[in-house]
């Protein structure tokens, strides 16, 4: 090759590989990875409230103890894009789990490319059919969520010590999370390392359900106002929760629901729209925020 | 400068050369925008979701600022350039949605506003960048000092009377926002536009909004007027604040140069 050849050739693909990086987040595209994608609820999933222990302790603040029975979730649509637009091409099937029954593995990657994807996404929605059980969800249960087109159900009992309440909440939301912080190292998505495995993890965060604010990072988790509007048999649906207006929440005297200083309590929405102030669409809200990424890693969502 | 030299200049250009080019387009240019605040049309009198039937003869509202924001999901190279050049901040999802968005445009001084006014309240010129616009966020702060005798001192105030099963209740007070986390922030108010050169940016207060979970009959203390007053601990001031903050008592749009 010539000098003035070799000038040529340095040229171009000194050009073509600084503009491929610019696209592409300079990754080299040859060296691949796997990504093992698991579904968890946490340990709140499985033992329910109080859980941990010390300062990581979370229990309900009007000392109400809480089982889940089933948490099952229905996703589809794991994905991994760059910030440059490029997509990892996952092809991630329908699945639905029950987290109250521990913390599947709900996919499998194999030769994913190796590189930083900034943007973890994935989409809470309604199953059909053909969705597959990556655990012990029983066929009943699956063609309920089908029928009904919930993405989320959650049963489960409450109990102040003397009275039991009985739960059954059933979300129909199509959320889809995106732009997903990762817990692990609070940066952005995942990297996939070259010729080995990575451990994801899609988190809920069932407290989320019992807030009393979305204004600020620290509400607190109440039962006292779904207690009080159990029907005759104890049962809570939302259905129930919508005879609680935001504005004049009640004990289950019958009272207004008071904080230690004796003042009325008032649930604070923050930034989430809810279609009516009352605390069946407060609930529904708080559902659509559940959604995160290895642990603590918030994402981005959008309710469709 | 040697050739060799030369080549490898040439070569690092070709990417800043690719992204000016891709820059170059509508989007993202600095406009100049009308700012405006109005109140819908007949907005002193209206029923309650709780079925009084309310007349308001004062309805002001300490507001401000204001931003607009770009969609969160842009489309196109700009967008791809843009996103890898400066990726964007995150906070929580369950708190801080709109937390590291794109501004387009803002107006950061606060106003007293007459959420009854028949006519639209200009507030003034800001520059901006064009291009789509998909949700505002109003902030809900303490009056300034020189919006304090206006609002009473508190960030609305309102005086009128609700009517219910021949029950009258002449009623007036004040709201104050706690300062807790977003509260003082109305997030979300949907917005469908594209921002452009001469242009008018206007936000609607629904005043008529404010009291729609409100039971006017849970009020207590009377004035020497025999005026109930919306205190503290009421219904009325908690369903206020709810209602208040909700995107339901807000509306934003976008009017072109041509339609003003």
């Amino acid at each position: 090759m010539t000098r003035a050849r070799r000038r040529t050739m340095t040229f171009l693909v000194t050009s073509l590989s600084c503009l491929g990086g610019l696209i592409t987040g300079c990754g080299d595209g040859s060296s691949t990875g796997e990504v093992r994608v698991d579904l968890s609820g946490e340990d709140a999933a499985v033992q329910g409230y109080p859980v941990g222990s010390g300062d990581n302790e979370i229990a309900f603040v009007d000392g109400f103890t809480l089982q889940f029975d089933k948490v099952l979730v229905s996703l589809e649509n794991f994905e991994l894009a760059g910030s440059d637009g490029s997509g990892a091409n996952l092809a991630a099937d329908a699945v639905v789990a029950d987290l109250h029954l521990g913390e599947p593995e709900a996919w499998v990657f194999e030769g994913v490319p190796s590189r930083r994807w900034n943007d973890v996404r994935y989409v809470v929605t309604p199953p059909t059919i053909n969705s597959r059980a990556v655990n012990a969800v029983t066929d009943q249960d699956l063609q309920a969520m089908v029928d009904g087109g919930y993405s989320l159900w959650i049963m489960g009992t409450a109990s102040d010590g003397v009275d039991e309440y009985a739960f059954d909440l059933r979300f129909d939301s199509r959320v889809v999370a995106d732009a997903c912080v990762n817990g692990i190292d609070e940066t952005d998505g995942l990297v996939v390392p070259n010729n080995a495995v990575v451990r994801a993890q899609v988190t809920i965060h069932l407290d989320h359900l019992f807030f009393d604010t979305f204004a600020t990072d620290d509400g607190l988790l109440r039962f006292e106002p779904w207690a009080a509007v159990a029907g005759d048999d104890g049962r809570i649906t939302l259905e129930d929760l919508e005879l609680q207006s935001l504005s004049d929440l009640r004990d289950r005297s019958g009272g207004p629901l008071l904080d230690g200083e004796g003042s009325p309590i008032v649930y604070d929405p923050g930034p989430l729209s809810l279609a009516a102030n009352n605390l069946r669409e407060y609930v529904i809200a708080a559902a659509t925020t559940t959604n995160h990424f290895n642990g603590e890693g918030h994402c981005d969502y959008m309710v469709e | 400068m040697s050739k060799k030299l030369r080549i490898v200049l040439f070569s690092l250009c070709w990417p800043v050369a690719f992204l000016a080019a891709a820059c170059g387009e509508t989007e993202g240019q600095v406009v100049t925008v009308e700012v405006a605040l109005e109140a819908p049309s007949s907005p002193a009198s209206f029923t309650t979701a709780t079925g009084w039937e309310v007349r308001l003869d004062e309805a002001q509202i300490a507001i401000g600022p204001l931003f607009a924001f770009a969609p969160r999901f842009e489309g196109g190279a700009v967008a791809a350039l843009r996103s890898f050049l400066m990726p964007r901040a995150r906070a929580h999802g369950g708190t801080d949605p709109l937390n590291g968005r794109r501004v387009r445009a803002e107006w950061l001084p606060q106003v007293a506003f007459d959420a009854l006014a028949i006519e639209p309240l200009v507030l003034g010129t800001i520059d901006a960048e064009s291009g789509a616009v998909d949700a505002v966020t109003v902030t809900l702060n303490p009056p300034d000092p020189g919006n304090a005798t206006t609002m009473h001192d508190h960030h609305f105030w309102a005086r009128g009377e609700a009517t219910k099963d021949g029950e009258t209740i002449r009623f007036e007070g004040g709201l104050d926002i706690p300062d807790v986390g977003l509260s003082r922030r109305v997030e979300n108010v949907p917005i469908e536009a594209s921002l452009g050169q001469g242009g008018r940016w206007t936000v609607t207060v629904r005043a008529s909004e404010w009291f729609q979970d409100a039971q006017f009959d849970r009020l207590t203390e009377q004035n020497a007027e025999d005026v109930f007053l919306i205190t503290p601990e009421s219904q009325v001031r908690s369903a206020w604040l709810l209602d208040a903050r909700s995107t339901r008592a807000y509306a934003a749009r976008f009017d072109s140069e041509e339609v003003r």
